[in-house]
């Protein structure tokens, strides 16, 4: 029994390296990303990446369908956009009799890979419509619920340069994602290998390393590793630092942050500490695990104080004094 | 068993914990007590009245010490701390501590026991004596040189205080001054009683009886200065030298007239060098010769006495110009016997005022032998002392005036200022306004391009808050809350 629970664990990291090993062959650089990125995978969660244009965002998502043999789909937020244009909406159809009836045309949220593009550009509605499927992984059209297929994974990205004509997700709305991924500029010479990657007739090829039940049955290894109750409550104290009304939350939070992480967020800590506790061949989750998912998990979640936005604080800063002062 | 490996490694662990934690107590605590004593000891060393002794500060701070040792062995470190201390220190990344909440669980799960072989198999690699290590605590070189500190300064006294005047006896010194004042008012106690002086004797035996009392032992120079001034007080009552002066001048002026006079010229010799007991002898002897004179001497003898008693009217020595007047009336009524009564009345006067003046003239010598006295105990007590009880040096005014111009001017030389008693009364006179015709102009103009009396950044602060409540409270579409944060951002002033 333990053996086969060992084989798990180990095909666990075979797979998620092998993942990143394959992705790597496309994307230069942005490791950090692309861990982020099957860990949200491997958790059941949706990634938000922030960063400007261009730096292979979707390329990433796209090469994740390449390597895990998904249906993947994109859609492109705009202002204009429509609830319907995301989760599909019924039509009148004829069959073979000539006989009129009311048919479900699916749209592109009925996929296992989404990538909602600069979802900051589309009206609350319709965020609202896709942010709804991410969290009960299923929509209702015409008052008929209809359950997406699993694995079901959304990677949004935003912009965060052009503000002009965008409507920013609102703080409930970004709990919603499990990591908040920051996409930085690469250095030269991960440029140089971008540059000569791309340039060339045919883009490097990646091979298939896995199928989505494959996906789903990886989800089921993470929740079984320990947590012990001083590691989590190190979490717990993490996720309490960021609230500004508790007693032991520390200064710099009383001044700057307006609202803390929701228990979401805990439950991301925790998930994600659990993938990196596996990939480092351990059945529990340590401190050090924490300490290194606080800031994609809290990111998001911490809403700044108006003394906060007006002195321009990132709440990295405050992440990382909590995991600074709290022991 | 994986579990039984774990628990008895992570009691090892426990055991160094604890006997690490006792040291670290013992020492943290030793320096927190001797802080404690430190500034009491300093301030005993500054403050001579204090005078603590260096076993109190000791025991203060070994009892501190000794307390937080007790707390320490009534809560030992627990199991979880020594896992802990176990992961920290070799980098298990929380495998110990993970493993033995497994175990006070009492799990059978297939991870748990993955997760305790796990365990065991890092724990196996680590040296406990290297996790838990015995150091000498951090604190200990500190508590020893705030030992050394307050040993020092408990057994340093700075700024010693100066000796009191009881520590030193100066009895010895007053006594010896006592006996020399004594022998003096001896002296004068035997030449009081050949003058049969007895308000004279009555006077040294007083001061005799005071002089005694600076004789007793342990007497403090204070004290002895104080008695010798009220002494001299004393003496100084009785003593009038003025009022003496003043009398003696008139008796040689009474003198004075009588030197032409062919009957009383001796007399008035002898009053004028102020021989005033030969001076009485010489007025008997004229009183016993008036039977003798004839009736032109008796008229001259009248004539004089009664002058010379008109010219001693209102004075001090007016009962003996009543007598001579009396004296000189008698002779003029040809009353013999009346007129050498009187005289004989005077001629006492004159011995009683001879015997006054001695006795102020001992009364005098004995106020020098007193202030001789009391000079001489405030010098030898107060050589060896910081605050001299002695007298500061007298200003003297010189008897040798000189003849050069004076080196200074007065600084009042055109007179002292007027001094003006009264004070100035400020009354302000309100008008009253009339049944007169009276007229009202309103200018209009533009305002004048003047700077606003409030600063920007003020106006700014006042209105920060609501703006601020605007933000987090009102309802603003999110699409616009960004430029709203941005307009807020624009107006912000430049150096907030």
């Amino acid at each position: 029994m333990s053996e086969q629970v060992e084989q798990k664990h180990d095909e666990f990291r075979e797979t998620f390296l092998k993942i990143q090993e394959e992705i790597s062959n496309r994307i230069v650089g942005q490791t950090e990303i692309i861990e982020g990125v099957l860990i949200c995978l491997m958790t059941g969660g949706h990634a938000l990446l922030e960063g400007v244009p261009g730096l292979g965002k979707t390329l990433l998502i796209s090469t994740l369908k390449e390597v895990l043999d998904l249906e993947y789909q994109r859609i492109q937020f705009t202002p204009d956009l429509m609830p319907a244009d995301i989760v599909g909406t019924t039509i009148v159809a004829e069959d073979e009799n000539r006989q009129k009836f009311f048919e479900f045309q699916p749209g592109p949220i009925f996929a296992n890979l989404v990538l909602a593009d600069e979802i900051n550009r589309a009206t609350p509605k319709t965020q609202s419509a896709l942010l709804e499927a991410m969290q009960e992984k299923s929509v209702t059209v015409a008052g008929q619920q209809r359950t997406l297929d699993l694995p079901f994974f959304v990677m949004a990205t935003q912009n965060p340069l052009e503000m002009e004509g965008t409507y920013p997700l609102p703080e409930a709305q970004l709990d919603r994602f499990f990591f908040k991924l920051k996409v930085e500029f690469p250095s030269l010479d991960e440029l140089d290998i971008v540059m000569e990657r791309t340039t060339k007739r045919e883009m490097p090829s990646v091979e298939k390393v896995c199928d989505g039940s494959q996906i789903k049955d990886l989800e089921q290894i993470v929740r079984d590793i320990l947590v012990a109750e001083d590691v989590r409550r190190y979490a717990l104290r993490i996720v309490m630092g960021t609230h500004p009304e508790t007693g032991d939350a520390p200064e710099k939070t009383k001044q700057y942050v307006r609202y803390g992480a929701s228990p979401r967020g805990a439950q991301a800590l925790i998930l994600a500490s659990k993938v990196r506790a596996i990939l480092d061949s351990r059945y529990n989750v340590a401190r050090e695990d924490i300490q290194a998912v606080a800031l994609p998990s809290l990111r998001h979640r911490l809403i700044l104080s108006f003394e906060g936005e007006a002195e321009g604080i990132d709440p990295d800063e405050i992440i990382l004094h909590l995991l600074d002062v709290i022991d | 068993m994986p579990e039984k490996m774990i628990l008895e490694k992570i009691r090892q662990v426990r055991r160094r914990l604890n006997v690490q934690s006792y040291f670290h107590t013992l020492a943290k605590f030793l320096l927190i007590g001797l802080l404690v004593c430190a500034p009491i000891v300093i301030v005993d060393s500054l403050i001579s009245s204090f005078n603590l002794s260096p076993y109190i500060f000791a025991c203060v701070a070994a009892g501190i010490a000794a307390v937080a040792f007790i707390v320490c062995l009534i809560r030992p470190v627990d199991l979880h701390e020594a896992a802990r201390a176990i992961d920290v220190d070799g980098s298990l990344k929380d495998r110990v501590v993970s493993g033995l909440e497994q175990i006070e669980r009492k799990s059978n799960e297939t991870l748990t026991e993955l997760q305790l072989q796990d365990t065991t198999n890092r724990l196996q690699t680590i040296p406990l004596n290297q996790v838990a290590k015995y150091t000498v605590p951090r604190e200990t070189k500190y508590a020893a040189l705030v030992a050394i500190f307050v040993v020092a300064f408990s057994f340093i006294e700075f700024f010693a205080p100066p000796a009191t005047s009881t520590e030193i006896d100066y009895s010895p010194q007053i006594a010896a001054e006592a006996d020399v004042l004594l022998n003096t008012l001896e002296e004068a106690k035997i030449e009081a009683e050949l003058s049969e002086d007895e308000e004279l004797k009555e006077i040294i035996e007083e001061i005799e009886k005071r002089t005694q009392e600076l004789k007793k032992p342990q007497i403090a120079p204070k004290e002895a200065l104080a008695r010798m001034t009220e002494l001299t007080n004393l003496l100084k009552t009785k003593i009038d030298p003025v009022k003496m002066a003043q009398q003696e001048a008139l008796m040689k002026g009474l003198g004075q007239q009588f030197i032409g006079n062919p009957i009383l010229g001796e007399f008035g010799q002898k009053l004028k060098k102020g021989d005033y007991d030969e001076a009485a002898d010489k007025l008997d002897k004229v009183s016993k010769d008036i039977p003798k004179f004839d009736q032109e001497q008796k008229q001259n003898l009248s004539d004089e006495l009664k002058r010379a008693g008109n010219s001693l009217k209102d004075s001090d020595l007016s009962g003996l110009g009543g007598q001579l007047s009396g004296a000189g009336n008698a002779l003029e009524g040809n009353d013999s016997e009346g007129a050498q009564q009187k005289l004989s009345e005077s001629s006492k006067s004159i011995r009683n005022f001879d015997l006054l003046k001695n006795r102020n003239q001992k009364l005098e010598d004995l106020l020098c032998a007193c202030e001789e006295c009391k000079n001489c105990i405030a010098a030898c007590c107060g050589s060896g002392q910081g605050n001299s009880l002695g007298q500061g040096l007298t200003k003297l005014l010189s008897d040798k005036p000189s003849n050069k111009a004076g080196m200074k001017t007065s600084e009042t030389q055109h007179g002292d200022l007027t001094s003006l008693d009264s004070t100035l009364n400020l009354e302000q006179l309100k008008g009253v306004q009339g049944e007169g015709d009276s007229s009202v102009e309103t200018t209009k103009a533009s305002a004048e391009g003047q700077e606003s009396s409030l600063s920007y950044k003020d106006a700014y602060m006042r209105y920060q808050k609501l703006s601020e409540d605007a933000m987090t409270e009102e309802q603003i579409p999110l699409s616009y809350k960004f430029y709203v944060k941005r307009y807020f951002e624009s107006i912000r002033p430049a150096e907030e």
